[in-house]
């Protein structure tokens, strides 16, 4: 009568899961002024609000999202990402005719190769886990990314319109009303 | 209808219902012709290809292999012949030859049918030995089989061979999914057929990043008188691809399509404008309008598409994938802005007057408007 021995293989990594996701979109700056003008007036409206300038970009992180403003093409970039590092574990076993003999190798062989695979799968999960996380982030944030963006647009708007009156005639009167974002200039030509 | 009787190298006697006075002409209806099975078998097809037989016909002819005899009989090439010369020539006048439209003939616009606008001893088709090949090859062979698919060089064809492959392409295209040729479209001459791209995008999804549609040959000449022609065509496979892709649920699809309009549609576009022919692009002009009605909304485009769980990076160029019909409505809106510069002693007045006129006929204005509304609306940032 013949014995089976239980072969088993357990195996424990630390891997580093990284996640990212980004959206891109193009700020409808009106042409009041010529392109590279509005290009600055909006590198300054961004600074003022706490944008830092380099490589010819302004660039802002809030609550673990990365704002990124090219002034001369007025295309904006909201980025998230983040990592972690995740201990993962895996046991597997199976039956061999022998306990440290050729069938016992090769049970433990496969199982190794079972265990990698679990491994990997785990790993992915993290990384979905991790995944979801980040856009659930980076959505949660777009709300108040967008609102701050419609108000950056509205200022330099104003600002050029001014300065556009300004080149016109003698501005007589301005009139803003900060609720629904109206201005009224008043030019004397 | 009448009854033809072909005979059959085995002595069999072959029926073939014909309409009247095709394939054959007035002589040859009073002289009937004897042909082989292959023979009838091929005509069958072609007559499939020439939108004269139903698919219902062709396709047990196309999934059973029939060995092909060393040639052809005279007779035989003659039925071709005949079939070739009435059968594309018919198809182009009836899906638009006949229409009294206005395009361009040597920097001046033209009004009348396709024959009035341009002399018909100029619009002649020449076709090749390709043609027979790829017809013996298609009748011979499984065009979905694991044979070793027919090829040619694209820039050896003619302009009558890449007409009829175009017809070839869209009577393949009617047999699925009964039948898939995607192995033989993934090929030369198929896989740069420009008017293939434009009618199917769709079937070039998989075709490598490398691959170009070649629209050389139809933006001038017979190319492009072929191209008015088939303006009502395309206009409705335009609306009907635009329109599948509320139904589209698998973002990858998506995403394929997409890809592929945009090469296409990118290369005609590019390809048109460098011969100042924008007059070609008026079907997709007729699309949009078609497509972009005053309830024109995101879900016509995108309402089956499953993305939970996808980034937002992913959703992103998923929508433009959506949208990339919709965005060429910008590239034809610069076209028009650029027309209104242009003086009466310019060299493009002709041109730039005839794509105002269209441009206003569809008022573009609007179009693009509503078009820009859509792709905003789908902009993640937007949607936030």
């Amino acid at each position: 009568m013949s014995r089976s021995y239980l072969v088993s293989v357990r195996d424990c990594q630390t891997r580093t899961v990284c996640a990212e996701d980004h959206v891109q979109t193009s700020l409808e700056i009106l042409e009041v002024l010529p392109p590279e003008q509005m290009a600055g007036l909006l590198a300054d409206e961004l600074e003022r609000r706490g944008f830092q300038r380099g490589g010819g970009r302004l660039t802002r992180a809030q609550n673990g999202v990365t704002i990124t403003v090219d002034p001369a093409t007025a295309t904006v970039v909201v980025a998230a990402q983040d990592s972690e590092r995740a201990t993962i574990e895996a046991e597997r076993s199976d039956r061999a005719y022998d306990d440290i003999g050729p069938h016992a190798k090769v049970v433990r062989d496969n199982l190794k190769k079972q265990l990698e695979k679990d491994i990997d799968r785990k790993a992915n999960e993290k990384t979905k886990g991790l995944q979801t996380k980040v856009t659930d982030r980076l959505e949660r944030e777009l709300v108040e990314v967008r609102q701050e963006l419609d108000r950056v647009v509205n200022r330099v708007t104003a600002e050029a319109l001014k300065r556009k009156a300004a080149q016109m005639g003698q501005i007589k009167a301005i009139t803003e009303d900060p609720e629904t974002g109206s201005l009224t200039l008043v030019v004397e030509v | 209808m009448q009854l033809l009787h072909h005979v059959g190298a085995d002595e069999k006697v072959l029926p073939i219902f014909c309409d009247r006075g095709f394939p054959y002409d007035d002589e040859m209806d009073t002289k009937l012709r004897a042909v082989s099975r292959f023979e009838a078998n091929l005509l069958r097809l072609l007559g499939f290809f020439l939108r004269r037989e139903p698919p219902e016909r062709a396709l047990p002819l196309l999934e059973n292999q029939c060995s092909a005899p060393p040639c052809l009989q005279r007779s035989a090439v003659e039925l071709i012949r005949d079939a070739l010369g009435k059968g594309c020539v018919q198809l182009l006048a009836r899906g638009g030859g006949w229409r009294r439209e206005r395009f361009l003939r040597q920097g001046r616009a033209v009004e009348g049918r396709l024959w009035e606008r341009t002399a018909p001893h100029e619009l002649g088709l020449t076709f090749s030995a390709h043609t027979m090949r790829f017809l013996i090859w298609i009748t011979a062979n499984r065009p979905d089989g694991a044979n070793r698919p027919w090829r040619a060089s694209h820039d050896d064809l003619t302009l009558g061979d890449l007409l009829l492959l175009y017809f070839a392409h869209d009577g393949l295209c009617k047999l699925r999914p009964g039948l898939n040729a995607t192995k033989l479209l993934g090929e030369e001459p198929f896989v740069r057929h420009a008017l293939c791209w434009l009618a199917h995008p769709g079937d070039y999804s998989l075709a490598p990043s490398s691959v170009r549609p070649n629209f050389a040959p139809w933006t001038n000449g017979v190319g492009a008188c072929i191209l008015e022609a088939l303006q009502p065509e395309l206009e409705r496979r335009w609306i009907a691809v635009e329109s599948s892709k509320a139904r589209l649920a698998d973002p990858q699809v998506m995403l394929a399509l997409g890809a592929a309009q945009e090469r296409g549609l990118t290369a005609f576009l590019d390809a048109i404008e460098r011969e100042g022919r924008m007059d070609l692009a008026r079907f997709l002009l007729r699309s949009s309008a078609a497509l972009l009605g005053p309830n024109a909304r995101p879900e016509m485009w995108t309402e089956r598409l499953h993305l939970a769980g996808w980034r937002l990076a992913d959703r992103a160029a998923i929508y433009r994938a959506a949208t990339t019909f919709l965005r060429t409505m910008d590239r034809f809106q610069s076209w028009e802005r650029r027309a209104r510069g242009i003086g009466y002693l310019d060299d493009e007045y002709a041109a730039s007057q005839l794509w105002k006129a269209d441009w206003e006929q569809v008022q573009g204005d609007i179009l693009t408007e509503r078009a820009r509304a859509i792709v905003k609306q789908l902009d993640p940032i937007q949607e936030a």
